[in-house]
């Protein structure tokens, strides 16, 4: 690696780390501290194939690392949280004071990885049905539909949530 | 508002004071790396501290929604060009938000950042910005935020001249002995990377890294430093053996759980006024497995002795 790719490498985690933590933190639901593990996993990859990816756009090729660990990741989670907390209660206590963003977000939690990650792709960061297919490696029917249903239960949820 | 609208303001909301540590580039380069110097990674820190501490009522208030690192907000799809705003003299973090706010894209420096001497934070204001302001500059443009900041202090006087240099303890036959010490086991295949580099450590300190065959040039597999600085002796890991210690630590001397991102560190009261520290590479770590990893830095560490 010449000492310009390293400086091109500096430049792109400079400019792009925040925006990919970020991203992290929506799609696994963890704390930044876990996302920037992380993030630092997926750039550590970007590294290692820095000279052939540098020309050919590094920062999709980041995103999708982190959003593919990332969906790993919260499915882990998912599987460690049903075991510790083998019957919660299915209504959790929602205090009144429960602002309506931290309920959608609750809700956003809630979804299956993929889902969420769909919705994070296309509202979060603004990326185009074509683009977030690409990401996630599946079809823009996918995308389509995985959106409109993840959308679908987070309006249901704000509706009945909604204290009378 | 629509459940699409509502749900991106929510997310803002959860991430949008959430900064990546300017340090993630050479974090990330650590996994792999040797560490030559100790302190300038508390340089790193501090800088991330020093922007984390306040954000000023003016922006916490000023509520226009840009879009997630996007700029895609409508005044950046108006004009072919941003002019760069004046961020001089405003806190680091609010000089950050207003310029992504703007569509830009910020880079906050690290101060020292690839460059031989280490740097610490001197103030939290910035200085200059690059482009400067009132640069057209296009939407998403990097413009990176330079804060003050003056060489890191070394541990005492006497390592002012401390700056690592490349093979600072000549030729040392077969690298085992130096400084006073002799290392008498290492790991199967692990050998004398050639170099040893003086200073970097504090007072008295020295450190020469080894490595298994096939290592890429400024690697390291095992990394050895001796010093008289007391600070380098870390006692908060699992005790193996007396006065022997071991932990896995990041970026910033926190402890973590092993794995990458993390350095398996031995640290071991040599004599009085002699530390002596192993770090395994996470990488070379992790070829090992934890269980082994640990076992092995603990024979390399008991291996250590003074020599006369």
């Amino acid at each position: 690696m010449t000492d310009e790719d390293e400086a091109a490498f500096d430049e792109f985690v400079a400019a792009r780390s925040t925006a990919l933590l970020r991203t992290a933190i929506l799609v696994c639901g963890a704390s930044a501290h876990d996302a920037e593990d992380l993030v630092q996993g997926a750039l550590e990859k970007v590294y290692r194939h820095w000279s052939r990816i540098r020309a050919d756009n590094p920062e999709a090729y980041a995103r999708k690392v982190v959003v593919n660990s990332a969906i790993t990741r919260s499915r882990r989670r998912k599987v460690i949280q049903e075991i510790t907390f083998a019957a919660p209660p299915d209504t959790p206590v929602e205090g009144p004071d429960l602002g309506l963003r931290e309920a959608m977000l609750a809700e956003l939690r809630k979804l299956p990885a993929r889902m969420r990650a769909v919705l994070v792709l296309r509202y979060w960061e603004d990326q185009s049905e074509i683009e977030t297919a690409a990401l996630l490696g599946c079809s823009v029917g996918t995308v389509k539909s995985q959106a409109a249903r993840g959308l679908a239960r987070i309006r249901e949820a704000m509706v009945e949530g909604v204290p009378a | 508002m629509n459940v699409e609208e509502e749900l991106k303001e929510a997310m803002r909301v959860q991430v949008g004071d959430v900064y990546a540590p300017p340090s993630m580039g050479s974090a990330v380069r650590r996994r792999r790396r040797r560490s030559l110097v100790r302190f300038r990674t508390a340089g790193a820190v501090l800088v991330t501290a020093a922007v984390a501490v306040t954000v000023p009522v003016v922006l916490t208030n000023t509520e226009p929604v840009a879009g997630p690192a996007s700029g895609a907000s409508a005044p950046a799809i108006a004009v072919p060009g941003i002019v760069v705003p004046d961020v001089i003299g405003m806190n680091a973090k609010q000089a950050y938000h207003l310029l992504e706010q703007a569509g830009l894209t910020p880079m906050l420096m690290t101060p020292g950042e690839g460059a031989d001497e280490a740097g610490l934070v001197a103030g939290e204001k910035v200085i200059q910005t690059s482009p400067a302001a009132g640069t057209v500059a296009d939407p998403k443009a990097l413009v990176q935020i330079k804060v003050p900041w003056v060489p890191a202090p070394t541990a005492s006087p006497e390592a002012e001249t401390g700056k690592p240099v490349d093979s600072g303890l000549g030729d040392l036959g077969d690298g085992l002995t130096w400084m006073g010490i002799h290392v008498g086991y290492l790991p199967e295949g692990v050998k004398w990377s050639g170099r040893s580099y003086v200073g970097g450590f504090g007072p008295k300190s020295a450190t020469v890294p080894y490595v298994v065959g096939g290592l890429e040039e400024g690697m390291y597999s095992v990394q050895v430093i001796v010093t008289a600085d007391q600070k380098l002796m870390r006692r908060d890991g699992e005790q193996v053996a007396p006065g022997t210690w071991v932990s896995n630590y990041g970026e910033g001397g926190e402890k973590l759980d092993f794995g990458s991102g993390s350095t398996l560190t031995a640290s071991r009261e040599l004599s009085d006024d002699q530390v002596v520290q192993v770090l395994f590479s996470p990488d070379f770590s992790k070829s090992l497995g934890e269980a082994k990893a640990k076992e092995e830095i603990a024979r390399v560490i008991a291996g250590i002795r003074p020599e006369k």
